[in-house]
C-alpha cells in the first residue's frame, strides 16, 4: 500500500505543479499531461457509455417532464447557495444578492425548490463557483485535467468539479438520503445527454472536442457571458488571407 | 438664444443621421442571420436528411466563408496542400456544415428564434441572437462576420470555428491530411445514414 507520505507529496506536486508559471495567453488550453488524460477520458467514457448514459436515457423516457423538472429544481436550488457565496467573494454582491434570494424564494414560496417562482420575479442563476471565483482572484491560466468519472476541470477548478457532488449533502446535513445522490447524477447525465449527443454527431476525436470545449464554457462563465469579441477574431488571424 | 435653438438642431439632425447610418451598416448581417433561422425552421419541417440537406445548402453558401472555415480548421498545413486537395477539404466540410444544420433541425419541436443585436467590434460585426426550446433555457448564439460573411459561431461561448480547429488539428497530427478527408468522409456518412 502506498503511504501517507506518498500521497502527501503527489498531492503536493500536483498543486505546486498547478501554481507553476504557464506560458501563454490566458484561458488557453495548456494540456500537459495528455496522455494521462486521454487514459482517463477513455475510462470514464467506456463507463458512461455502457452504463451512466442507458441509465440516464431510460430516466428521461419514464420520467414525465414535469417530475424531472421538479427533481432538476430541487438539485439546483440546493446549489444556488454555493453560487451565492462565490458571487460575494467575486466581489459581485448583486449576483450573490440575487442567488440567495433565489434561493430564499424558491425553499419557501416554491416548494422546497420543487417549483421556481424567483425566475418569475426576475431573479436568474447566476451560476458560480469556486473556481471561477480563483479565476477573478487572477489565477486565469490552469493546466488541464481529466478527473476520471467526474469530467474536465483544471487545476483551479478541481475543488469545484471534486465538492459539487457533495453540496446537497453538505446543505441538508446526515439526513440527506444516499439515494439521492444517485437520483442527483442521473438526473444531472440526462441533462447533459444532449451536449454529448452533440459531441457524438460531429467529434472527429471526442477527446479534444470535450477539452477545448470545456475550457471556452468555462471562459464564458468566468466572464459572466460576455467575454471579449474581439478575442474571437484575433484567435483566427494566424490562417488570414496571408499566403 | 435662436442661434442656441438652431446648433441644437443641427446637433440633433446629425445624431439622428449618424444613428440611422449605424444602423443601416449593421442590417444586412442582422437580415441574413433572421433570414438563416427561418428557413431552418422551415427546413425542419422536411421528412428526410437529404431532403433538409437540399433545402438548406443555398442558404449555408450564402452566409458562411466556407473557404476561411476550413482553412483555419486544417491550420498550417493548409499551406502545403495543392489545390485539388484544398478544394476536396472545402466541399467536405461544407457538405458537413449542411448535413449538421438538416440534422440539428430535423422536426418542429417549437423552438424559437430571436435576433438580440448586432454589435460592430474592430474586427468585424458579431450578430447575438438566441434559441429558445420549448420549454427549456435559452442558449445563445454569436454569428461572427467579417466581410460580409460568417466565419465562426458561438454556442454559450463555446466557438465552432475553436473546436473544429483543435478537433482536425489533432487528427492531421495522428494521421495526416489524408486521415484527415477519411474521418470527414465517414463522418458524412453516418450522418446521412442515421
Amino acid at each position: 500500500m502506498y503511504s501517507r507520505q506518498f500521497w502527501l507529496s503527489t498531492i503536493a506536486a500536483v498543486l505546486l505543479g498547478g501554481c507553476a508559471t504557464l506560458e501563454g495567453d490566458d484561458f488557453a488550453v495548456y494540456d500537459h499531461h495528455e496522455s494521462f488524460n486521454r487514459t482517463s477520458y477513455d475510462i470514464s467514457d467506456s463507463v458512461d457509455r455502457n452504463v451512466l448514459v442507458p441509465v440516464a436515457r431510460g430516466y428521461q423516457k419514464v420520467m414525465p417532464d414535469f417530475v424531472e423538472k421538479r427533481v432538476s429544481n430541487v438539485f439546483a436550488n440546493l446549489r444556488t447557495l454555493g453560487s451565492s457565496a462565490n458571487g460575494f467573494l467575486q466581489g459581485k454582491p448583486r449576483a450573490g444578492g440575487e442567488d440567495f434570494g433565489r434561493f430564499i424564494v424558491n425553499s419557501t414560496i416554491g416548494l422546497a425548490g420543487l417549483f421556481d417562482p424567483a425566475s418569475d420575479v426576475g431573479l436568474r442563476y447566476q451560476e458560480e463557483d469556486f473556481g471561477q471565483t480563483l479565476a477573478v482572484w487572477g489565477w486565469r491560466k490552469s493546466r488541464f485535467v481529466y478527473v476520471p468519472f467526474l469530467g474536465p476541470a483544471t487545476i483551479r477548478d478541481l475543488p469545484s468539479t471534486i465538492i459539487r457532488g457533495y453540496i446537497p449533502r453538505l446543505i441538508i446535513g446526515s439526513d440527506y438520503p444516499w439515494p439521492a445522490s444517485v437520483v442527483d447524477l442521473v438526473n444531472a447525465r440526462a441533462a447533459l445527454l444532449t451536449t454529448t449527443d452533440v459531441r457524438d454527431a460531429s467529434a472527429l476525436d471526442p477527446y479534444t472536442f470535450t477539452r477545448d470545449g470545456y475550457i471556452q464554457r468555462r471562459k464564458y462563465l468566468i466572464y459572466d457571458g460576455d467575454p471579449p469579441l474581439d478575442d474571437l477574431f484575433d484567435e483566427f488571424d494566424d490562417f488570414g488571407d496571408e499566403e | 438664444m435662436r442661434c442656441l435653438a438652431g446648433n441644437a438642431i443641427v446637433g440633433l439632425t446629425t445624431i439622428l443621421f449618424m444613428s440611422s447610418l449605424a444602423g443601416a451598416e449593421s442590417q444586412p448581417e442582422h437580415d441574413a442571420v433572421s433570414g438563416f433561422h427561418d428557413h431552418l425552421l422551415e427546413m425542419a419541417r422536411l421528412d428526410s436528411q437529404i431532403e433538409r440537406e437540399k433545402f438548406v445548402d443555398a442558404a449555408v453558401a450564402d452566409l458562411f466563408d466556407v473557404e476561411r472555415i476550413t482553412k483555419v480548421s486544417v491550420g498550417r498545413t493548409w499551406r502545403t496542400l495543392d489545390e485539388a486537395v484544398r478544394l476536396n477539404l472545402i466541399e467536405v466540410v461544407g457538405d458537413l456544415i449542411v448535413g449538421t444544420y438538416a440534422r440539428r433541425f430535423d422536426a418542429d419541436r417549437g423552438q424559437k428564434f430571436q435576433v438580440l443585436d448586432t454589435e460592430r467590434v474592430r474586427r468585424g460585426i458579431v450578430v447575438r441572437t438566441e434559441i429558445k426550446p420549448k420549454g427549456g433555457e435559452a442558449v445563445s448564439l454569436d454569428y461572427f462576420f467579417q466581410n460580409g460573411k460568417v466565419f465562426n459561431v458561438a454556442a454559450d461561448g463555446v466557438s465552432d470555428l475553436s473546436l473544429r480547429r483543435a478537433d482536425y488539428g489533432s487528427v492531421v497530427k495522428s494521421d495526416g491530411i489524408e486521415g484527415l478527408m477519411s474521418h470527414l468522409e465517414s463522418k458524412l456518412q453516418e450522418m446521412r445514414a442515421e
